[in-house]
């Protein structure tokens, strides 16, 4: 066994324990599942002086179709690092806040499964690895989004589930053709046969990997499942949903463009401005929400653009790709820390009142100071406040824009760039709504302290966050170095010194609030918020607009549906009245009457041997059946008569008898004698 | 050591053959006969894996009995696909016995399951005899004893459509003994020699002037070990023998007796006349064409079954068809998927027949009629059942589909695309007529109406050899990329 295997199998096996643990005693399946997750993350980490050293690989023969083929590079062990963090603090939380819910063992047993082909998917090294893993990873998480069972999340789950699967196909698809072209499924090798291929080859393959991988990452405009999805899964399950799930989509992504088509610029450009679409509909569309939940998923859609366009660069810096590459995957592991703890939060709000609307919960954590200090971290760490980890990799990406205006002079990176200062404005003025109708109004309702309905340890994963956050934030440079064997990893020359305190980043950060604040003044307070009997009702103008997935998905495919159903009906009916026609021929034949004239009764008679009586003997017996057979045929249609079917029925008894048999098996060998010696 | 265990294949033989069969009839008290046979089963069992992984880790062997070597004495020649196949054999005969234990003596009188447990060591042993040996005349002497025995154990139950079925049996298969006869007779006269090696060498110094009495005995021994293996149109006794034998019985006959003598024919085209010759005639046409109808000729026989095991029995016909149009490729792919199947076919056919047995052994039907709900009453094995006839049917990873997959490959690589369709047709059928009685079983409010639940289900204990079997099979198709790699090296030293 090696060390990769040993690290994927231990959560399958620990699924299913803890699934019979669970219908014994709770309390020790929890406690078994915090330890488990807690043994994997040590694991993970003691695999860093290896994997900084060399890439592992490590492959088993004869299973999963091709193979499973393994591979750690500090690239995959970057996202491996954040999974194995994010489930051991998710396990942390969960064992919290499920205690309520039902079918808390279905939960778990899902929860662990899903960890299991998440860590497939980064470490699978083999395209059909991968696409198990990913499909198997679909398929799990739905169970953790239906969790509630109530009308919502299953609407949200058939989103999800059909999204993924449809994505899975497509996805499949590619794997198909790229297999067809290239004779191989390896990641690595594949990238050195396709630029053999024909350019528009490499556009089909690209284009339905991307798909594929993008539904997942949801890119603009396949996102349409994430913030129901988001919505109604449990808290610790979204947290790893917008965490790490999120990222496998973007993982998909990265490898596509970097390993497969070797960072096509076309395929770049085509990513880059995708990620700016998201920048803005994610921003946009999470300044109306007045869900939590649901403005910390779009708030999930809109940093996936950041990372999106972070993606997009790594082709079009082309040689110092390096440094988008490295920008993307540090803002990949910073996005995972923060959303992590702000799903977290929001969660122990909902613990509260099984209720995440502004409009009933403002002003609710006016005294929480604990939650409020560290959702305030979350917040910084979002909307990159300089010395929190979000700043960092904000500087890095805004850094890649302004070499790649440098470099090309193309119009589009001015435009990239102010949306780039837009997207961040916007991210400030949600994120401000949030906080000050949640955290700073003052609401009569909520004075004095409310009984706490958990227990203060729920709160120590967020602890451990929020530190990450702070530490990230303030030592960015020894971060990076831990990053840095990515760059190496894909031959790209890295910047020898890291600079994120100068003047012009911090400039550029204060100018993102400033922005952000007007947007927050000027839009969210006068154009989303109605006063009603002197209390401020947020409203949400988005519900009217235009919905991709009402208003066309469903639509066009009902369509396709109806059609083709048509067409297959009238196909089906016109098969099926062929078919009856053959039975009622068949059952007519069967039913054929046959005349089955009687027997001629030849009576013995003692001949003499006189010619004469002779003569006379014959004479008399041929009138005699004259005679029968006039009668039987005048008597028509009272004689004996049988069905065609009956007689084949009699025919058929006399078929498997013995010596039917051997007749039959001298027949068989006669004519294998003829054939084989005629044909030869 | 592996002085030891190269006399593991003879020793298997000999102790079935001391123990299981001559040393019985002195034993009294059923229940000391139950555990001895039980004991030999599996420790034969036991011995077949030893072989069989002395096989894979050291190669193929050769072992002469009595120390006589190859053209005086008897040699048995083991190598991959005899030590597969002789484990599945002994494997699924350990199966049977054990779950004959609780079910015997409800199908056949007491006094004869003594008599059952004796033909039954006897039948294991000639059976193993048959793959092993590379003697072709002590071949025929094994297939000749397996053949009584395998009457006997059909006409064991003593009713009148038994000895009825036996005796149709035992015509036509001693009529297919008596061509196999004739077939070594033609070959000794032009070879002198019985060892398959050395028959081989002469016939190809002999094989230009003649090619006429080689076609000749080719056909002879084709359609006489074709009779025993229920090949296509000279599968009429199958169906009866399997229908009316008790349901271990039925298992063992439908899983190892007609499996032995196609291995056995596999050896004569192989190893006595050889690929080169084989090929040049048209045999394997031949082959082709038996194997393509009786694919669909048996499948559509089972489709109009109103008895279950009868179906089965059907569907018997309808997979060694399979297994022939495997020989009948000529590639190496297709032979290898045919011993698969061979494999294949005997874990599934086996838990199907026991499942079955279970149904009518707990209800006292026979129609399929009658075991509409039988889901509701008897959930685990309708469940047995299920799964194997998912197999027969072609599901992925189970079995059944392997080698319907792999088949279908092969048919490709060997040119031949329009059996692709006799492979798609067939396998449609198979899910014609196993599904009604899958979805009559668990669904249906009619057939539900008024039946209880886990009522007639027998004791977990009595399924536990069934269960193992469907999990063997389970994972011999979970571990089908090993187990084909396996069975290719046999192939390829062949």
């Amino acid at each position: 066994m090696n060390q990769l295997t040993i690290i994927l199998s231990i959560p399958f096996i620990s699924a299913g324990m803890s699934y019979l643990l669970g219908s014994y005693n709770e309390k020790i399946r929890d406690a078994f599942n915090v330890i488990v997750t807690a043994i994997v993350f040590l694991l993970i980490i003691s695999l860093y002086p290896k994997v900084s050293a060399t890439t592992m690989e490590y492959s088993i023969s004869d299973i999963m179709g091709t193979g499973l083929h393994l591979k750690m590079d500090s690239f995959r062990y970057a996202l491996v690092f954040i999974s194995g963090l994010g489930w051991f603090l998710g396990t942390m939380f969960s064992t919290q806040y499920i205690t309520r819910y039902k079918n808390r063992n279905r939960y778990y047993l899902f929860f662990m499964l899903t960890y299991g082909f998440t860590l497939g998917v980064f470490m699978a090294d083999n395209l059909l690895n991968l696409f198990t893993f990913f499909e198997g990873m679909s398929l799990t998480s739905y169970a953790l989004v239906i969790h509630d069972e109530d009308n919502y999340s299953h609407d949200a789950g058939i989103s999800y589930l059909s999204m993924s699967l449809a994505g899975g196909l497509i996805l499949l698809m590619g794997i198909f053709l790229v297999f067809d072209y290239t004779k191989t499924l390896e990641i690595g090798e594949i990238g050195k046969t396709i630029q053999l291929l024909t350019q528009v080859k490499q556009y089909i393959i690209a284009g339905l990997f991307i798909i594929g991988f993008g539904i997942k990452a949801s890119m603009f405009p396949l996102h349409t499942w994430l913030p129901k999805a988001y919505a109604s899964a449990p808290a610790p399950a979204t947290a790893i949903l917008s965490a790490i799930l999120l990222k496998t989509g973007l993982f998909g992504v990265i490898i596509t463009l970097v390993e497969i088509l070797n960072a096509n610029l076309a395929v770049s450009y085509v990513v880059f401005i995708i990620g700016l679409i998201n920048i803005m509909l994610g921003g946009i569309m999470a300044i109306m929400q007045r869900n939590i939940k649901r403005i910390i998923a779009y708030s999930s859609m809109s940093q996936t653009g950041f990372m999106l366009l972070g993606i997009g660069m790594i082709g079009i810096l082309g040689d110092d790709g390096g440094f988008a590459l490295i920008a993307t995957l540090l803002y990949m592991v910073n996005h995972a820390v923060f959303k992590l703890l702000l799903f977290m939060a929001a969660g122990i709000i909902y613990m509260y009142f099984k209720e995440m609307s502004l409009n009933k919960i403002w002003g609710f954590g006016k005294h929480k100071i604990l939650l409020k200090g560290l959702f305030l971290v979350g917040i910084l760490g979002i909307i990159g406040f300089p010395g929190f980890n979000g700043f960092t990799s904000k500087t890095l990406i805004h850094e890649a824009i302004l070499e790649a205006q440098h470099l090309t002079h193309y119009f589009i990176f001015e435009i990239a760039e102010l949306i780039f200062y837009l997207g961040g404005a916007l991210t400030v003025a949600y994120m401000l709504k949030l906080f000050i109708a949640v955290f700073v109004k003052e609401n009569k309702e909520f004075q004095g302290q409310y009984k706490l309905k958990f227990r203060k340890r729920a709160l120590l994963p967020l602890f451990i966050l929020a530190s990450i956050i702070i530490f990230i934030g303030l030592f960015p440079v020894y971060f990076i170095g831990l990053l840095s064997g990515t760059g190496q990893m894909f031959n790209y020359t890295l910047p020898l010194e890291w600079s994120f305190f100068t003047r012009e980043s911090l400039m550029s950060s204060f100018l993102t609030m400033s922005f952000g604040i007007m947007i927050y003044t000027l839009i969210v307070q006068n154009h989303l918020v109605i006063k009603m009997e002197n209390q401020m009702i947020y409203v949400n103008p988005s519900y009217k607009w235009f919905s991709l997935e009402d208003n066309l998905y469903k639509p066009i495919i009902k369509s396709v549906f109806k059609t083709l159903s048509d067409i297959f009906k009238y196909l089906d009916g016109w098969l099926l009245s062929t078919a009856r026609l053959a039975i009622k021929a068949g059952s007519a034949i069967g039913s054929f009457d046959v005349k089955v004239l009687p027997k001629l009764e030849w009576d013995r008679y003692t001949i003499d041997l006189e010619p004469n009586k002779i003569r006379e003997n014959i004479k008399e017996k041929v009138t005699e059946s004259k005679e029968t057979i006039q009668n039987s045929v005048s008597d028509k249609f009272n004689g004996e008569s049988l069905k065609m079917k009956d007689i084949i029925e009699s025919y058929k008894i006399k078929l498997s008898g013995i010596t039917f048999s051997i007749f039959l098996l001298g027949i068989v060998i006669v004519l294998s004698y003829i054939f084989i010696f005629i044909k030869k | 050591m592996s002085q030891l265990i190269q006399l593991f294949p003879l020793l298997s033989i000999l102790i079935l053959l001391i123990f299981g069969a001559f040393l019985t009839p002195l034993l009294k008290r059923k229940k000391i006969i139950l555990k001895l046979h039980i004991a030999i089963n599996s420790l034969v069992t036991a011995l077949s894996f030893i072989t069989l992984f002395y096989v894979a880790k050291f190669g193929p062997f050769v072992f002469q009995i009595g120390h006589y070597p190859a053209p005086f004495g008897i040699v048995f020649k083991i190598g991959p696909i005899e030590s597969s196949i002789g484990l599945m054999f002994s494997f699924v005969m350990t199966m049977v016995m054990w779950y004959s234990i609780f079910s015997l003596e409800k199908e056949i009188k007491e006094k004869r399951v003594s008599f059952f447990y004796i033909l039954n060591s006897l039948l294991l042993a000639s059976l193993l005899g048959i793959v092993y040996t590379s003697d072709i005349f002590n071949g025929y002497v094994f297939l000749e004893v397996s053949t009584l025995a395998a009457c006997g154990i059909i006409i064991v139950k003593d009713k009148k459509e038994n000895i009825k079925a036996a005796i149709k049996y035992l015509l036509l298969s001693s009529l297919g003994s008596g061509l196999v006869l004739m077939g070594i007779a033609f070959i000794y006269s032009i070879s002198g020699h019985l060892n398959m090696t050395y028959i081989h060498g002469e016939i190809i110094a002999a094989a230009s002037d003649k090619t006429n009495l080689l076609l000749i005995s080719l056909i002879l021994f084709t359609i006489g070990l074709g009779i025993k293996s229920a090949m296509f149109p000279m599968h009429v006794w199958l169906p009866d023998a399997h229908t009316n034998a008790p349901s271990p019985s039925s298992a063992i006959l439908s899983s190892l007796v007609i499996k032995a003598p196609v291995v056995f024919l596999i050896k004569i085209y192989y190893l006595v006349y050889g690929i080169e010759f084989i090929s040049n005639s048209n045999v394997f046409e031949l082959l082709l064409i038996f194997g393509g109808f009786g694919m669909i000729m048996g499948s559509l026989f089972a489709r109009r079954q109103k008895i279950l095991k009868r179906l089965i029995a059907y569907s018997s016909v309808a997979q060694m068809g399979y297994i022939f149009l495997g020989i009948g490729l000529g590639n190496e792919l297709g032979l290898t998927i045919a011993i698969y199947h061979m494999i294949a076919h005997g874990l599934t056919k086996s838990s199907l027949f026991l499942s079955a047995g279970s149904f009518i052994e707990q209800t006292g039907f026979k129609n399929i009629e009658d075991f509409k709900g039988i889901g509701k009453e008897m959930p685990v094995t309708l469940g047995i059942f299920t799964l194997s006839a998912l197999s027969l049917i072609g599901i992925p990873v189970l079995p059944g589909f392997i080698s319907k997959w792999n088949l279908a490959l092969a048919s490709i690589e060997s040119g031949k695309i329009y059996l692709l369709a006799i492979i798609l047709i067939s396998s449609l059928l198979n899910a014609v007529y196993y599904f009604p009685i899958i979805i009559n079983g668990y669904f249906g409010e009619d057939n539900l109406d008024g039946k209880v639940f886990r009522s007639k289900s027998k004791p977990i204990k009595e399924l536990i050899p069934v269960i193992i079997l469907s999990l063997v099979m389970v994972a011999v198709g979970f571990l089908s990329g090993s187990v084909i790699n396996f069975i290719k090296s046999g192939i390829s030293i062949m």
